[in-house]
C-alpha cells in the first residue's frame, strides 16, 4: 500500500482546524461551538497521528491522540454541564445574547 | 530791627472786636438768607436790612472812636510755616483801624444800607428777591473785609470775594445771556489784574518777609537809597539779613500791586468790563460798580502808598489820566442811561488814580467819599427811572423793543418825576464839579496836587509832565457836557414816546415808592459840599482830607516816593494864586461843558432826538469805547478760541484718533490671543482628556462580554505570536 504523503495529511487537519476555528467564532448556538471545538480537537489529533511515522517504535504521538481524546471526552461532558445551567439560567443558548462576562 | 517783633500778636481792644462783629453781621445775614430766606417772612428783606443798620450804627460808632483820635490794631498769629534753618515763619491776620478804615467803613456800611432799602422798591417781586439780599450781605462782607484787615494776604482773599459776589451779582437775572456773558467778562478780566496783584505779593514777600502792611510800612521806614536801589537790614531769629533791592524791580512790584487796582477799578487797559457790568440790577451798579467795589483799587493804592517808587506813580498817574479821558470821551455819546454812568464812573476811577499818582493821595481819596455819595445817586435816580419807564411801557402795552433805558426815549421827565430830577440834578452838579458841591472840592483838590505835581516833575525842564492836569481840565470839560447831554435828554423838552408821560408816576399823588425815594433824597443832599468842608469852596479845610492826609497815614513809616511827594507839598503850598485860578477854572470849564451841551441840543426836535444815531467817525469811535471790545475780541479772545478750539481739534483727530485706533488694534490683538487660548491651550487640556476617552471607548468595545469575541482575540494573538517567531 503507498504511503499518503504527509502534505496531505497536514493539509486535512489545516482544513479541519480553519472549519472548526469557523465554527467556533460564528455559530450561535453554544452546543455547535462545543462541535467546533471537537473539530479542532481532531485536528490536532490528526498532526499527532501523522507525526507519529516517525516515531515508529514508541508511537507516542498515536499514544497521545487517545489521551487527548480521553481528556476531551471529559471536556465535552463538563462543558454540555456548563451550556446546560447556561441555558437555564439565561433560558437560552445563543451567544450573542449571552454577553454577562465584561460586568 | 527785629522782624519776628514787628509782626508780634497785638492784644484785642474793644475797638477792634466791634470791627469783627460789624465783618461778620453781614456774612451771617448772607448765610441766614441763603439757607432760610425764601420761608423767610417778606422773603427776608427785613434781615438784611436790619443787619445792615446794625453794621453802620457800629460802624458810626466805631468813627466816632477811631476818627483822628486813636490807631487801633489787633493781631494774632494766623498759621505758621516751617522756614529756613529749622525756624518758622508765623503768618499774622489781624484787624487795623484808622482813619482811612473807619472812612471806608462808614462808606461801605452807609451805601450797602441805602442800596438794600431802595432795592426793596425796586427788585421788588423778582423771583431771586431773598436771593438778592443774601448777595449784597455777601459783597457786604468781602467788602468790609478788604477794607480791615491788617495784611496784604488776606486783602487779597478778600480782594478775590469781592470779585466773585460781584460777578454773582452782575449774573445775577440768569436767564439773560448778556448778564450771563457780562458776568464772566468781568470776572476773566479782573483775574488779569489780580495776577498782578499776586506777583506784586509774592515780590514784597520776599524782600520784606511779611505781609502786614504796619510791618512793612515800618520796614520801609528804616531803609535807605542807595546808589544801587533800596537796602535794608532786619533780624530773624537771631540773624541778620542785609536786603538790597534793585529800583526797577521795587518799581515792578510796586505795578504788580498797582495791577490789582487797574482790574477792579476799570482803568485802562482793563476798563471794559464795567460798561458790561450794568447788566446786574441797577442797585447793584450803584452799590459795587459806582460806589465801594471799583473804588477798592484806589483804596488799595492808598493803603500801600509807601510801597510805590517815584516811577510807579509816575505810570499810575499817567494811566490814570488815561483813563480819565477815554472814559469821559466814551461817554459822551452813549444812549443807555447807565452806560453814560458807567464810563464816567471809568473816568471818575481814572481821576482818583491820577490824584494817587500825582501825589495827591488825600484829595484822591476825599473824591472817592465825594463820588461814592453822588455817583450812588445818579445810579439809584436812574433806576427809578428805569423802573417808571419799565412800568410806563408796561402799562400803556408799547412793544417790548422800545428799550427802557435808552434815553432817546426819554424827555421831559422834569415835570412827572420833580423830586428824582432836583436828587438828579444835585449829584449831576457835583459830577461835574460846580462850586457848592462836593465834587467841586474834591476834584479840585485832584487838580491842584496834579498841577504841582506837574511843576515838581517838570523842574528838570521836562514839559511834558503837563499832559496829565492839562488832561484832567479837559476831563472836566468833557463831563459837563456829557452830564449837561444826559440831564438834556432825559428832562428836558418833550417826552418822546407815543404815551401820555403821566403813566411813568406810580400814582397821580405820588411820584416813587417812599422806600425808593428816602435813599435817593439822602445821597442828594450829601452831594451837597456843606458836608464834607466848612468852607465850600476850599477843600483844604475839609475834614476828610485832614484825616487822610499822608502826615496821618506815615507816623511810624517812611515812603519810597518821599523825596517826590515833599516836593509835590512844597510845591502846593507855595501855589495860593494858582489854587484860585485852578477853581475857577475848573468851575468855569464845568459851565461851560454844561453850555455847550445845551447849545448843541436845544434846537434839535423831539423826533430828531429820537433817532439820534452817532455820526462823525469821532462820535462812532466814542460810541463803540474805541473799539477796545473788538480789539481786545481780535487779540486775545479769538486767539485763545483759536487755539483752544485747535486744541480741542488735535486732541479729536490726533489724541482721541491714534487711542481709538490703538484701541482697535489692542482688540484684535486680544482677540488673537483669546484664539490662541481657545484653540492650542484649551485644545492642549482637551486633547489629554479626550485620547483617554478614545482609547477607552475602543477598549470597551473590544470588552463586549461575548466569550467568542474573546477567543477571536486570542487566536489573533496566537496567530501574531507564531508570525514573530516565523519572522524572526
Amino acid at each position: 500500500m503507498e504511503e499518503i504523503p504527509l502534505e496531505h495529511i497536514l493539509l486535512l487537519s489545516a482544513a479541519l482546524f480553519s472549519l472548526g476555528v469557523m465554527a467556533v467564532i460564528t455559530k450561535r448556538h453554544a452546543v455547535v461551538v462545543l462541535m467546533g471545538i471537537e473539530l479542532i480537537f481532531n485536528a490536532a489529533n490528526l498532526n499527532l497521528v501523522a507525526f507519529s511515522r516517525y516515531d515508529a517504535t514508541l508511537m507516542q504521538g498515536q499514544l497521545f491522540s487517545l489521551f487527548v481524546m480521553v481528556v476531551a471526552a471529559a471536556e465535552a461532558a463538563v462543558a454540555l454541564a456548563i451550556v446546560l445551567r447556561v441555558y437555564q439560567y439565561f433560558r437560552t443558548a445563543n451567544l450573542n445574547q449571552i454577553n454577562q462576562l465584561n460586568k | 530791627m527785629d522782624l519776628p517783633s514787628l509782626i508780634a500778636p497785638l492784644a484785642g481792644t474793644p475797638q477792634t472786636t466791634l470791627a469783627l462783629l460789624i465783618l461778620l453781621l453781614p456774612l451771617l445775614g448772607f448765610a441766614a438768607l441763603a439757607l432760610f430766606g425764601g420761608r423767610l417772612p417778606r422773603r427776608g428783606d427785613w434781615l438784611g436790612i436790619g443787619i445792615g443798620a446794625l453794621a453802620f450804627a457800629l460802624s458810626l460808632r466805631l468813627f466816632a472812636q477811631t476818627w483822628n483820635t486813636a490807631t487801633f490794631h489787633s493781631r494774632t498769629v494766623w498759621f505758621s510755616l516751617p522756614s529756613l534753618g529749622g525756624t518758622v515763619t508765623d503768618f499774622t491776620a489781624g484787624v487795623l483801624l484808622d482813619n482811612l478804615t473807619v472812612l471806608m467803613l462808614v462808606i461801605v456800611t452807609f451805601i450797602s444800607l441805602l442800596v438794600q432799602l431802595f432795592s426793596v422798591g425796586y427788585m421788588h417781586g423778582d423771583q431771586g428777591y431773598s436771593r438778592y439780599f443774601a448777595y449784597l450781605g455777601l459783597f457786604t462782607f468781602s467788602m468790609l473785609g478788604i477794607v480791615l484787615v491788617d495784611n496784604l494776604l488776606l486783602l487779597f482773599m478778600f480782594w478775590e470775594l469781592v470779585g466773585f459776589s460781584s460777578y454773582l451779582l452782575i449774573g445775577f437775572w440768569l436767564e439773560r445771556p448778556a448778564a450771563i456773558a457780562a458776568s464772566k467778562k468781568a470776572f476773566l478780566v479782573n483775574r488779569v489784574g489780580d495776577i498782578g496783584l499776586l506777583l506784586g505779593l509774592f515780590a514784597f514777600y520776599t524782600y520784606f518777609r511779611t505781609f502786614d502792611l504796619e510791618a512793612l510800612r515800618a520796614l520801609i521806614g528804616t531803609g535807605e537809597w542807595t546808589a544801587e536801589g533800596f537796602a535794608l537790614t532786619y533780624i530773624v531769629n537771631g540773624q541778620t539779613w542785609l536786603v538790597e533791592m534793585p529800583t526797577l524791580l521795587l518799581t515792578f512790584a510796586g505795578l504788580g500791586l498797582f495791577m490789582g487796582c487797574v482790574g477792579k477799578s476799570a482803568q485802562f487797559p482793563l476798563q471794559v468790563w464795567l460798561p458790561d457790568a450794568m447788566q446786574g440790577p441797577t442797585p447793584v451798579s450803584a452799590l459795587i460798580h459806582a460806589a465801594t467795589m471799583v473804588a477798592a483799587g484806589v483804596y488799595l493804592l492808598a493803603r500801600c502808598y509807601a510801597f510805590f517808587t517815584l516811577d510807579a506813580l509816575t505810570v499810575i498817574a499817567v494811566v490814570g489820566a488815561v483813563t480819565a479821558l477815554l472814559g469821559a470821551i466814551a461817554a459822551l455819546t452813549q444812549y443807555d442811561i447807565k452806560a453814560v454812568l458807567a464810563f464816567s464812573t471809568i473816568s471818575q476811577l481814572g481821576y482818583m488814580v491820577m490824584g494817587m499818582g500825582t501825589g495827591a493821595h488825600d484829595a484822591s481819596l476825599f473824591h472817592l467819599t465825594t463820588h461814592a455819595f453822588f455817583k450812588a445817586a445818579l445810579f439809584l435816580n436812574a433806576g427809578i427811572i428805569i423802573h417808571a419807564m419799565h412800568r410806563g411801557l408796561h402799562h400803556t402795552h408799547q412793544p417790548h423793543d422800545v428799550d427802557a433805558q435808552d434815553i432817546r426815549n426819554m424827555g421831559g421827565l422834569r415835570k412827572v418825576l420833580p423830586l428824582t430830577f432836583y436828587t438828579y440834578l444835585l449829584a449831576a452838579a457835583a459830577l461835574v464839579g460846580l462850586p457848592l458841591f462836593s465834587g467841586f472840592l474834591s476834584k479840585d483838590a485832584i487838580l491842584s496836587g496834579s498841577w504841582a505835581w506837574a511843576q515838581a516833575m517838570s523842574a528838570g525842564g521836562n514839559f511834558l509832565f503837563y499832559i496829565v492836569p492839562l488832561i484832567g481840565f479837559l476831563v472836566v470839560l468833557l463831563t459837563a457836557f456829557y452830564m449837561g447831554r444826559h440831564l438834556w435828554f432825559m428832562f428836558f423838552g418833550a417826552f418822546r414816546l407815543p404815551f401820555d408821560v403821566r403813566e411813568l408816576r406810580v400814582s397821580a399823588g405820588q411820584e416813587v415808592e417812599r422806600v425808593m425815594a428816602l435813599p435817593v433824597v439822602l445821597l442828594g443832599v450829601l452831594s451837597l459840599g456843606v458836608f464834607f468842608s466848612l468852607n465850600p469852596f476850599s477843600f483844604s479845610s475839609s475834614w476828610v482830607m485832614q484825616g487822610i492826609s499822608l502826615e496821618q497815614q506815615t507816623t511810624e513809616g517812611a515812603l519810597l516816593a518821599e523825596k517826590l511827594l515833599q516836593a509835590v507839598a512844597a510845591q502846593d503850598e507855595a501855589n495860593q494864586t494858582a489854587h484860585i485860578i485852578i477853581g475857577v477854572l475848573s468851575a468855569v470849564l464845568g459851565v461851560a461843558g454844561i453850555g455847550l451841551a445845551v447849545a448843541k441840543y436845544k434846537s434839535r426836535t423831539p423826533e430828531a432826538l429820537r433817532q439820534e444815531q452817532p455820526q462823525t467817525a469821532f462820535e462812532k469811535l466814542s460810541f463803540q469805547h474805541f473799539y477796545l471790545d473788538r480789539l481786545y475780541l481780535k487779540i486775545f479772545v479769538q486767539p485763545t478760541q483759536l487755539l483752544s478750539r485747535g486744541l480741542y481739534r488735535l486732541d479729536k483727530r490726533v489724541i482721541d484718533y491714534s487711542l481709538n485706533y490703538g484701541s482697535k488694534w489692542l482688540v484684535v490683538l486680544a482677540k488673537f490671543i483669546g484664539g490662541f487660548d481657545r484653540v492650542i491651550v484649551d485644545g492642549a487640556v482637551w486633547l489629554v482628556a479626550v485620547l483617554p476617552r478614545l482609547f477607552g471607548r475602543v477598549g470597551r468595545g473590544l470588552q463586549n462580554g461575548k466569550v467568542q469575541s474573546y477567543y477571536a482575540y486570542s487566536l489573533f494573538g496566537f496567530i501574531l505570536i507564531i508570525l514573530y517567531i516565523l519572522m524572526f
